[in-house]
């Protein structure tokens, strides 16, 4: 399903502003969608909205102001985030609460806000963003990878409720990737690190898009599914 | 050549004679079994549970430990219950973190605080419970821990996204755990069980539903 397709081309993207979720927005972008970018600043999208995925209610009012000035939303593509590593003991409580509140919570946040709309048309498509860490964990990185995989069982359990209502969710897990969210000095940027992947670099933030785009236009056969977007990281 | 009669030594075994292990969610299920078992080996168990029971003191009395009630969801809560255990029967050796909260309920209709309270008492308590636990497994020299997450964390469940996103969750969270304390001699290991005869699935009404959606 392209978006040229049929008339129901709106996307909500979370993360819209920087590293995936701006390529994702300017590969939908270039397929004809309409989107909506939900970010912490503004984005380059047909409606840039500034809100926190981890408040409930201004990400509601982010995907009703979507729907009322865009029309409604087919396509939610969930990637707001942040990145840190910390050794488990320096990971506080307020490190941790904050790491579920934007990654789990956001998503849910953005899923809870646009699936009532689209159950109720029998349509819609969501795309959640896990990471390759929750699939094969790494040290200093308890809380991240704790989030991301807990929106892998959400996904999945998501995926088997409401697909028989329309709704088709499944989630991308990207390995190291080269975005902001990977600093300069990063242990994920050193070429040491880089020898051990199988294909010895980083992913471009535009092979998530790709992978991203294909989940919501072509792969309409898949179902609570984790594509992983690597370099081989995990296999 | 005669096999030796002491057996092939492949790895070194945790000696529980004397291990204290703490066990959440130990009043019933799971816990309660596990607790058993560890005391069977020798472990000093320290059995807790969200609330002080005869159910909880009748566990923690076969262990040979006490029972130590809190609500591992509350981070002071669980401080001060490592603290008492370590004050009253020594550092923690072995962790098993079972203790779990489930309320099935659709995605778009389930209260969001309840909600939440699955994620609290699943994921983020053994959190809590792993960093209260550590400073003695450092001390000494060594550790186990145990995570209990759930086949719903490996494959989800229509109408259980908080149940099996804290259960998945758990398994990311106990891989990575994995790789960052091995080299401290301290393993962690995560089981993940299917539907099991314990007095929670027994009383779950949702469980012959969710059956069904399959």
């Amino acid at each position: 399903m392209a978006a040229e397709d049929n008339d129901a081309s709106i996307a909500l993207v979370t993360g819209a502003a920087s590293g995936i979720g701006a390529a994702v927005v300017a590969r939908l972008t270039g397929r004809g969608w309409k989107v909506a970018g939900v970010d912490l600043r503004g984005s380059e999208t047909d409606l840039p909205l500034v809100a926190d995925v981890a408040d409930r209610g201004a990400v509601r009012e982010a995907a009703d102001r979507a729907a009322r000035q865009l029309g409604p939303v087919s396509l939610l593509v969930s990637v707001a985030g942040h990145y840190e590593m910390f050794p488990v003991s320096e990971i506080g409580t307020e490190r941790w609460q904050r790491m579920l509140s934007v990654h789990l919570g956001g998503t849910r946040n953005a899923c809870a806000a646009v699936l009532p709309a689209m159950l109720e048309a029998g349509r819609g498509t969501i795309i959640t963003t896990s990471s390759e860490l929750a699939l094969g964990g790494g040290a200093e990185d308890a809380h991240y990878a704790a989030a991301k995989g807990a929106i892998i069982g959400f996904t999945k359990s998501l995926a088997a409720e409401v697909a028989d209502r329309g709704v088709r969710v499944n989630s991308v897990a990207p390995g190291p990737t080269d975005t902001p969210l990977l600093a300069p000095d990063s242990p994920w940027r050193d070429p040491a690190f880089l020898q051990t992947l199988p294909l010895g670099r980083l992913v471009s933030p535009e092979e998530v898009a790709e992978t991203v785009l294909f989940l919501a236009e072509e792969g309409s056969y898949f179902c609570g599914q984790v594509l992983s977007p690597n370099a081989g990281a995990v296999i | 050549m005669s096999p030796d009669p002491e057996g092939i030594r492949i790895g070194e075994a945790l000696p529980l004679e004397g291990t204290v292990a703490l066990v959440t969610g130990a009043a019933q299920g799971i816990g309660k079994a596990t607790a058993l078992r560890l005391a069977a080996d020798g472990a000093i168990v320290a059995a807790n549970d969200r609330e002080p029971s005869e159910a909880l003191e009748e566990v923690a009395a076969g262990c040979g430990g006490f029972a130590a009630a809190a609500d591992v969801s509350d981070p002071d809560a669980v401080a001060q219950m490592v603290a008492l255990i370590g004050e009253s029967l020594g550092p923690v050796g072995v962790l098993v973190s079972n203790a779990a909260y489930m309320s099935m309920g659709s995605f778009t209709e389930q209260d969001e605080a309840d909600w939440w309270r699955q994620v609290d008492t699943n994921l983020s308590a053994t959190f809590y419970l792993v960093r209260e636990v550590l400073p003695g497994m450092r001390r000494l020299g060594r550790g186990r821990i145990v995570f209990v997450s759930s086949e719903w964390g490996v494959v989800g469940w229509p109408n259980a996204t908080a149940y099996a996103a804290s259960k998945a969750g758990l398994i990311s969270l106990g891989k990575t755990l994995g790789r960052e304390l091995a080299p401290e001699n301290i393993i962690t290991s995560i089981v993940a069980p299917g539907v099991t005869d314990t007095p929670s699935s027994r009383s779950t009404p949702a469980t012959p539903e969710c059956r069904s959606k399959r």
